[in-house]
């Protein structure tokens, strides 16, 4: 109990979080009140289960961003997820294990390659995950034609589908995912050399950490986490649909960026992030009720993140 | 120079702080025409900041400066240039990608039309300042591939070049050998002829008796004196930069060293600018290098710490020879490094106090890799109390703490090892004032009583006077000589370390 | 010419070898490469990417990125496609658009003014942009205005006169940022931004300035863009960001800042529409062409990388006094 009580005391301390969960809060009541029966649980918790592969392919951009980094390979690995998914599953439940195995292996590799060039050929984050992004969308584009084949099988819709009482399994997912790498990060020695290596890979190294591989890691967790957008994404729509994941790359880093993680590395965290989605979800949740065409959300992304980023320069973070 | 000169400039009461530190303290001082003062004061007394204020890079919270009579308000460097007053800073300010004559004349460049930069005019401008200095310099070189000493002059030409009537120089000799001493001084009696007040700003006295007729003492922030030169001895002045007794801040040595096998043995090493270097540190003592900055101590401390490997030769770490290929395999033979740049090689800046201390130590703090936090803000908490540390809380992030409480930081990471053997520091007081200094000096004295030995590498004479048993002396990445505690004097150390000609090793 | 100008245009001599060999070698290998026909197409294909890699390369010389050139690109096309809303008449709606572009970039300059990262400022303005574009011209079509179309798809013979237009550009850009007063302060600000302040250089003009120009230029790439398709596409300058920061790079000019030339990235610009040329020649299909453009990128940066590496070694060891490094 102490530790909660001096976590949430610390956490006061925050003036980013503060802000941004305000602002999330905000647009959750907002989103509520201009639609009828807006504010029921069963209504923000689907559109919570609805985007949970935003929320868990945040998570892997915050590693990244904590690292010093950016990963703009997100959406193509999304991409993959699905395409790969959907040819081994082919639309057998009995596949179904191997074709995650085979979705994660195939993301976590994917992170391999970004983070050795990163954190080992010192190349610099955003051209290298730009190109990795390039060549892994010429890879499922030469495999599939443009055509993919297979489908999801009916069992694995249940995660996009069901729910345990009234919180659909995709949320469930995103939560756990969200404890177990928060408690990675902030309960474990790995978290602790990773923080340092994120803040300064020079001072880490001298501390003697071999803050590269720490580098690494955060890339791969990010393209798993990336795998496991896919995944859900793919129980969602039931099929492999290419470009499905396009649009999560920039917004997966909005969501990080806006939750209060700077991407000078070592600062903030998952429970920024988390804000950070919400604040996301439900500009876009908003600007569709009220029937606003998609082009203004794109407007009102642009225009939130650069004002969140003067805001918190305002407040010394 | 005339007889009774008049003031070309002056301070007065003149505060600035950073934070909760107080960096310059309601300091008042008077630049006559013609005259050289020297600024001196140990490292972190404010000297440096003063001169910003001066210099318009900083602004004053408190205080004006005054110029003519008339009191200005500087809001940028260009302000103070157009008033006449020019810096050379300790902290070069040039880029190494450009060549040395456009380095020189930046922001001053004589254009075509309105825009474009006429090279002829600019190259001949730059070559009139290189003469007047008494120098001459390849125009066309890039920056970066200059030795540090030519550098220096190419930073001293550059606040020429505005030809002001104040000319700040700050620490404009830590990189100049004799000679190129020699070429500085009588530029700056140059300089005095036509009227032009100097501030020479060192911590070498016998320069200072060489090039400056007045002196200004800085300690803590505050002018402690003030007054022509000749009132003073070198004594007295050191009495006034430190404001204590002299065994106060270094303390002595209880015990004398034994004679040991080395703990650490360089054998013939070569890496980058270092030479065929060969030292050795025995256990429980403090080995000091000195020499001019520049000169391969760094990366003789690099090597050392893992953080280089030498391209030839060996090393050596209680008889067992070894190869470091990074800190952390440096750390398993007891070795710790503490960089000379804080900020960016030493701190992780956003990350909290306890963070910052405890990294090193983290797989002994936490068992089966899960955080105890108690137990780790505890360790942090009495190390934090050993050294002293005036911090808010253990939770603050270490970019809010002064110069001084982060260099303890960073001697705390490594008390925390109690494997720790060798502990090599560079340039460990820069910028950290005078109290917490001592401490620092009273923590390595303590530890060398533990049998930890100590690679201490200065530019700081005294400090190197005042703790090392033994001092190696570098130049041009060779060793010039060795001078054991007993015979060791500031004159002698300056020989080795700035007569290129002598000593070749 | 001054003395960096010299060191960093002897520097631009291996790409301009490089791509040089590489039109050469396609153009024994192939025959439909040689044609004229082919000719043109790859100076009009080359044409937007020099220019907006110009604008770039002045944002990445000053150690910044500038992520927001390829919705402005798609901007202007959109914006070409709706003269008659925009404008009304050619010169209008063309002024309105080169001002447009410049007004993007003052907003993305005051922003890094104010402290945001310039990756975040111009990425928030990407998207916005990206909005404004789609909003519009919801999806590729429009008409373009028929002065303007005649002005951009002008040939002098073999030649797109876009194509000079670019290299004209490209050489007066070159030549502000090299021998003019703000271009030398360009390069300090980008060599070491704390020493250009205690040089004196006003940091904020030249960040403003830069940006403007950055908006500009990718304005008028988008108007050579419009020569190329005919029409108008919300869309159309996405590929462009990726490329432009890719020509950049393999001409030479280093992502720290305060090095290369502008010369270099004219010849990264011209290898990179030509590998798009090339491979459509040797009959690569587009996906092989994706994984071709990436691996040349991550290969290009590397061998820079493991290059820059050691020029920055050496210059480490003959180093910038930073009065503590030694």
């Amino acid at each position: 109990m102490t530790s909660i009580s001096k976590a949430l005391r610390n956490a006061a301390r925050r003036r980013d979080l503060i802000v941004s969960y305000s602002l999330a809060l905000i647009l959750l009541v907002v989103s509520g009140l201009i639609t009828s029966s807006g504010l029921q649980p069963n209504r923000i918790l689907t559109i919570f289960g609805q985007n949970a592969p935003l929320g868990v392919a945040a998570i892997g951009q915050t590693f990244v961003l904590l690292s010093g980094g950016l990963d703009l390979s997100v959406g193509p690995v999304i991409n993959l997820s699905n395409v790969v998914a959907s040819e081994v599953m082919d639309g057998q439940n009995g596949r179904i294990p191997l074709a995650v195995a085979a979705s994660l292996l195939a993301a976590a590799l994917v992170g391999l390659i970004n983070g050795v060039l990163v954190a080992k050929a010192k190349i610099n984050p955003l051209l290298t995950t730009l190109a990795v992004a390039t060549v892994v969308q010429g890879v499922y584009f030469a495999y599939t034609g443009g055509q993919p084949t297979g489908s999801i099988a009916p069992a694995f819709r249940v995660v996009s589908n069901g729910r345990i009482g009234v919180i659909p399994w995709s949320f469930i997912a995103w939560l756990l995912l969200w404890a177990i790498t928060a408690f990675l990060l902030y309960r474990t020695v790995f978290g602790r050399r990773f923080y340092a290596a994120g803040a300064n890979e020079r001072a880490a190294w001298i501390s003697g950490i071999s803050s590269s591989w720490y580098i690494v890691s955060a890339y791969v967790a990010s393209a798993v986490c990336a795998g496991l957008a896919g995944l859900l994404l793919s129980s969602y729509i039931g099929r492999a649909s290419i470009g499905v994941g396009d649009p999560y790359t920039l917004i997966s880093i909005a969501a990080v960026v806006i939750g209060g993680t700077a991407f000078t590395g070592g600062v903030g965290g998952l429970a920024g992030t988390f804000a950070g989605v919400v604040v996301m979800v439900f500009i876009a949740t908003i600007l569709s009720t009220l029937n606003i065409p998609a082009a203004a959300q794109f407007v009102a992304q642009g225009v939130v993140i650069a004002s969140m980023m003067l805001l918190y320069n305002r407040l010394g973070r | 120079m005339t007889d009774t000169p008049s003031t070309s400039i002056e301070c007065r009461n003149v505060t600035k702080r950073f934070g909760n530190t107080v960096a310059v303290d309601d300091v008042s001082l008077r630049l006559l025409k013609g005259r050289t003062t020297a600024l001196i004061g140990e490292n972190g007394a404010g000297k440096t900041t003063l001169m910003s204020v001066l210099a318009g890079e900083l602004q004053p919270d408190e205080g004006t400066v005054i110029v003519e009579g008339e009191e200005r308000r500087f809001r940028s460097p260009m302000d103070a240039r157009r008033a006449g007053i020019a810096i050379a800073h300790q902290e070069l300010s040039l880029f190494p990608d450009l060549t040395v004559a456009e380095n020189v004349a930046l922001v001053r460049e004589p254009t075509r039309g309105l825009l474009v930069i006429n090279n002829s005019r600019l190259r001949a401008s730059v070559r009139g300042t290189l003469e007047f200095m008494g120098i001459s310099l390849d125009l066309d070189r890039l920056v970066g591939e200059l030795s540090p000493a030519l550098q220096q002059l190419v930073e001293i030409a550059k606040a020429l070049h505005s030809r002001p009537q104040v000319l700040v120089l700050d620490e404009p000799t830590s990189s100049l050998a004799t000679q190129e001493v020699e070429v500085l001084r009588d530029c700056v009696r140059r300089l005095e002829d036509q009227e032009a007040s100097v501030v020479f700003v060192s911590h070498r006295l016998d320069e200072v008796f060489d090039f400056a007729d007045n002196v200004c003492v800085m300690r803590d922030g505050h002018l402690v004196a003030q007054g022509p030169l000749a009132e003073y001895t070198r004594d007295s002045l050191v009495t006034e930069m430190v404001g204590r007794e002299i065994t106060q801040v270094y303390p002595e040595r209880e015990h004398p060293p034994e004679d040991r096998p080395p703990f650490l043995e360089l054998s013939n090493v070569t890496a980058g600018s270092v030479r065929d270097l060969s030292l050795r540190l025995s256990p429980g003592s403090i080995i000091g290098i000195g020499g001019l900055e520049g000169q391969g101590q760094s990366i003789v401390a690099e090597v050392v710490a893992g953080i280089r490997q030498p391209e030839q030769g060996t090393l050596r770490v209680a008889g067992e020879e070894v190869r470091l290929r990074s800190p952390q395999d440096a750390l398993r033979h007891g070795i710790a490094y503490v960089p000379p740049d804080r900020q960016t090689s030493g701190l992780m800046l956003p990350l909290s106090i306890t963070k910052n201390t405890a990294v090193s130590a983290l797989r002994r703090i936490h068992k089966l890799g899960l955080i105890r936090p108690n137990r780790e803000r505890s360790e942090v908490s009495s190390v934090a109390d050993q050294l002293s540390l005036r911090y808010e809380r253990l939770s603050q992030e270490v970019g809010e703490l002064s110069g001084g409480n982060q260099q303890k930081v960073l001697f705390g990471r490594w008390l925390l090892v109690p494997s720790l053997k060798l502990l090599v520091l560079n340039d460990p007081t820069r910028g950290v004032d005078i109290g917490a200094r001592a401490e620092i000096y009273t923590l390595l004295r303590k530890l060398t009583e533990e049998d930890v030995s100590i690679l201490l590498i200065s530019t700081d004479l005294l400090e190197l006077l005042g703790l090392a048993d033994l001092i190696y002396v570098m130049y041009e990445g060779r060793i010039t000589g060795s001078v054991p505690r007993e015979q060791a004097t500031e004159e002698e150390i300056m020989r080795l370390a700035a007569n290129p000609d002598g000593q070749k090793s | 010419m001054s003395g960096s100008t010299l060191h960093n245009l002897r520097a631009t001599v291996p790409i301009w070898a490089f791509t040089a060999l590489l039109i050469l070698v396609a153009a024994l290998l192939s025959p439909p490469f040689r044609t004229l026909t082919n000719v043109t197409a790859l100076l009009s294909l080359a044409a937007p990417l020099i220019i907006v890699a110009t604008g770039q390369a002045v944002i990445i010389l000053m150690a910044g990125i500038d992520l927001s050139v390829g919705s402005v690109m798609s901007l202007a096309t959109a914006l070409a496609a709706s003269y008659a809303t925009f404008g009304g008449s050619a010169p209008v709606n063309t002024i309105l658009i080169l001002v447009v572009g410049a007004t993007i970039g003052a907003l993305n300059g005051l922003g890094v003014i104010a402290g945001v990262h310039p990756l975040i400022m111009t990425l928030s303005t990407y998207i916005a942009v990206r909005g404004v574009a789609l909003f519009v011209l919801p999806s590729p079509g429009g008409e373009v205005s028929g002065g303007l179309l005649q002005f951009v798809t002008l040939q002098v013979g073999v030649v797109p006169v876009f194509f000079i237009v670019a290299v004209a550009i490209a050489v007066v850009v070159w030549y502000a940022t090299a021998e003019s007063t703000w271009g030398r302060r360009l390069y300090a600000v980008g060599s070491n931004a704390t020493n250009a302040d205690k040089s004196g250089v006003n940091r904020k003009a030249v960040i403003l300035v830069g940006f403007i120009v950055s908006g500009l230029l990718a304005s008028v790439a988008g108007l050579a863009l419009v020569g190329r398709l005919y029409s108008g596409d919300p869309l159309a300058g996405d590929p462009y960001t990726l490329n432009s920061i890719t020509a950049v790079v393999l001409g030479g000019v280093a992502l720290t800042g305060g090095r290369g030339s502008i010369i270099g990235v004219l010849a990264g610009a011209l290898l990179v529409g030509s590998i798009g040329n090339v491979l459509n020649m040797f009959g690569v299909s587009s996906a092989y062409q994706f994984i071709a453009t990436g691996l040349i990128l991550i290969v290009a940066l590397y061998a820079y990388n493991v290059g820059v590496f050691r020029r920055d070694r050496s210059a480490a060891s003959a180093h910038l006094n930073t009065g503590g490094g030694r």
